[in-house]
């Protein structure tokens, strides 16, 4: 194959279709301005002799741009970094030491998937600007880039070694991959069908409701008659009215998680490999991760009631990263988890898992007390004005604070921090359960908090942080916090294993 | 590596305890410092608020003027509640800074989890001679750590030392 003959230190090109990826890119920057124009033509038909004289000069620049976007990106790889160079008014050298690439991710959004191309992109720990994106390459140039990379980085951490040799180890280890699932339709279906519809549908209405509101103006002015006939006819149906909408908002929601999880879950693909977890999924945009198990900070289960039911859990794998990339890194998901995947998730992550052997519990009264203090302050005097106002029944609005507090203590009752030098776990909630699972060793600050109130109680909040966010617990028994602190940071201190 | 790394137990008793460590408090001016830029972010408010208050005819500013008083008495107040609470301890091993009165924290860093420490003033600190110590952690700014109101070449030593127990790891 030609492709294998290719020699990464010498700078290369990208596909010559990439030239149509570029167009795009600049298309959508330009996109506003096209609809901005139909605006003003939709109000102003005199104005149309104008489009084609704005237009044109935009389109055979954005041409040119994107033709020389391409002719000035190349990439190569030296002896120990990645290096691109790019940029057409500004030329620009991004380069990325091997050492510091905590990942390499190949994606491909819906232009790409037409021209048969690829995204690569190398993630590091720093920050956005220290990333390196190559836009678009064919899919097989794309895997043996990344291959590269990957075995570079292996020579580089064993000294000594012959390169050949480490490359070869590589790709050994490449084909070892075991596949921990391959999600079908009917398991897509499930995951979608059982989402939090509640959450899907509140995130849309207020979409639309923002939206609406911004051409509000405009809308009511265009439609202002038939507003106000259907104002009319919906003050007389009532609540049948309320009915349908309430029906019609229901089916909407689960038609919304369902396209949504069909999107970003469709023909998902995990395999696990002696030192990494590789992630392919999507419709439209395809994503491929790959986190090095070294990275792994931790992994968060979490389930809903109607998930359990058909015995799915979800787990999110979060690697070390930085406070930008947690956008992206959010979307390495693996939902449809049954119990024996879990199993070998952990296996594969946390070899030697078992439960940790200490476990501090949360004082659930503690909850109680504290949602019943913020939930009366909000509610009470709302129900107050309510039932002043209204109807003196409306008093009974005040249940509420009773009710989240009962809710409160329950919460309280499930929460749970268990630890050792192995592994610490954090378990809460019980409608929502979640649990989460990191090594010890990989901790890098440990944070107690107290307030005057919980100090008269002898109690105390917890923060532990890794590399890819915190986990914490509130409310435990502060005798017992401090003992876990002491014992976590001598776990630390002692171990000079590489944590990220 | 990983088969060198022996998990032997722990008699949890015998372990070094943080709360015997000995908190190095701040300079005393460094009280006077956060009055001052107490002072420095809420004072021009007021001033604005009663020159609007005396020369437009509203009502307003005054409860606001009244409010941020408030704010900023109950800053001060807490200012020198919060001082004999606020310290830095180091150990062979890790540092820790606790602050807060009303709500109190104490977060403790291992050496062998620091990136990199640097030492900074800003304009109002250098007329007070102190300096902040920055400590950065890996991933994200949540875990970084901040102490501000140190003596100059405390900040220094401390970076130093700091630099020194986190090269001694990497």
């Amino acid at each position: 194959m030609p492709e294998q003959a290719i020699d990464f230190s010498v700078p290369q090109r990208q596909s010559r279709l990439g030239i149509v990826v570029y167009l795009f890119k600049n298309g959508r920057a330009t996109f506003s301005l096209f609809f901005a124009l139909v605006a003003i033509v939709s109000t102003q038909p005199a104005l149309l002799f104008i489009v084609p004289f704005v237009l044109s000069p935009i389109i055979i620049f954005s041409g040119v741009l994107a033709y020389y976007q391409y002719r000035n990106f190349t990439f190569s790889i030296s002896s120990d970094e990645v290096i691109i160079h790019k940029g057409v008014f500004y030329k620009e050298r991004v380069a990325v030491p091997f050492e510091r690439i905590q990942s390499i991710q190949i994606t491909e959004h819906i232009v790409q998937r037409i021209l048969g191309l690829v995204a690569l992109r190398v993630d590091t720990a720093g920050s956005k600007s220290s990333e390196l994106e190559i836009p678009a390459l064919s899919r097989q140039l794309a895997e043996i880039l990344k291959n590269q990379i990957y075995s570079h980085k292996a020579a580089q951490n064993i000294i000594g070694s012959e390169t050949d040799e480490i490359s070869e180890i590589s790709e050994v280890k490449e084909a070892t991959g075991r596949v921990l699932m391959h999600l079908s339709i009917i398991d897509l279906l499930k995951v979608g069908l059982t989402e939090n519809h509640l959450r899907t549908g509140l995130v849309a209405l207020a979409f639309v409701v923002g939206t609406v509101s911004q051409y509000q103006d405009y809308i009511l002015e265009k439609y202002r008659d038939q507003v106000d006939s259907y104002a009319a006819q919906a003050a007389s149906l009532g609540l049948r009215l309320l009915i349908v909408v309430g029906v019609a908002y229901a089916v909407f929601s689960v038609l919304l998680s369902v396209l949504r999880v069909f999107l970003r879950f469709y023909d998902l693909k995990v395999v696990l490999k002696s030192d990494a977890i590789d992630v392919t999924t999507g419709l439209l945009k395809r994503s491929e991760f790959r986190v090095p198990l070294q990275k792994i900070q931790y992994l968060r289960w979490q389930s809903n009631p109607l998930r359990r039911m058909i015995g799915f859990e979800s787990v999110k794998i979060k690697p070390s990263n930085s406070m930008e990339q947690s956008a992206s890194s959010e979307r390495i998901e693996i939902p449809a988890l049954k119990e024996y995947h879990t199993a070998q998730l952990v296996e594969a992550v946390f070899p030697d898992y078992r439960l940790p052997a200490m476990e501090l519990k949360a004082n659930p009264a503690a909850y109680a007390r504290f949602a019943a203090a913020l939930s009366a302050l909000i509610i009470l005097p709302g129900s107050a004005g309510l039932a002043y106002f209204i109807h003196p029944l409306l008093a009974l609005t005040s249940i509420a604070v009773p009710v989240i507090s009962a809710i409160a203590y329950q919460y309280g009752k499930r929460v749970r921090l268990l630890y050792d030098g192995g592994h610490i776990q954090v378990q809460k909630g019980r409608i929502f359960a979640s649990r989460i699972v990191c090594q010890s060793y990989k901790l890098q600050a440990l944070e107690l908090r107290q307030s005057i109130f919980t100090q008269r109680r002898n109690l105390a909040h917890v923060d532990l942080y890794t590399a890819a966010g915190k986990l914490s617990a509130m409310y435990l028994d502060y005798n017992e916090v401090v003992e876990m602190r002491d014992y976590l940071l001598y776990t630390v201190e002692r171990d000079d294993r590489d944590w990220m | 590596m990983e088969e060198q790394w022996q998990n032997a137990s722990v008699e949890v008793a015998e372990l070094p305890k943080l709360e015997s460590a000995r908190y190095q408090l701040h300079p005393v001016r460094f009280k006077r410092f956060r009055y001052l830029s107490l002072l420095l972010f809420i004072g021009p408010l007021i001033i604005v608020l009663s020159i609007v208050a005396i020369f437009a005819d509203v009502n307003w500013p005054l409860s606001v003027i009244l409010v941020l008083s408030i704010v900023l008495f109950l800053n001060i107040a807490g200012v020198q509640l919060d001082f004999p609470k606020r310290g830095y301890a180091l150990r062979d091993q890790d540092i820790t800074y606790a602050e807060g009165w009303l709500f109190h924290s104490v977060i403790t860093i291992p050496f062998n989890r620091i990136q990199h420490s640097e030492v900074s003033e800003g304009p109002l600190e250098r007329r007070f001679k102190l300096s902040t110590l920055k400590i950065y952690t890996a991933g994200g700014s949540s875990s970084d750590l901040s102490i501000p109101g140190l003596e100059k070449e405390e900040a220094q030593l401390l970076r130093d030392y700091i630099s020194k127990k986190a090269a001694q790891h990497a």
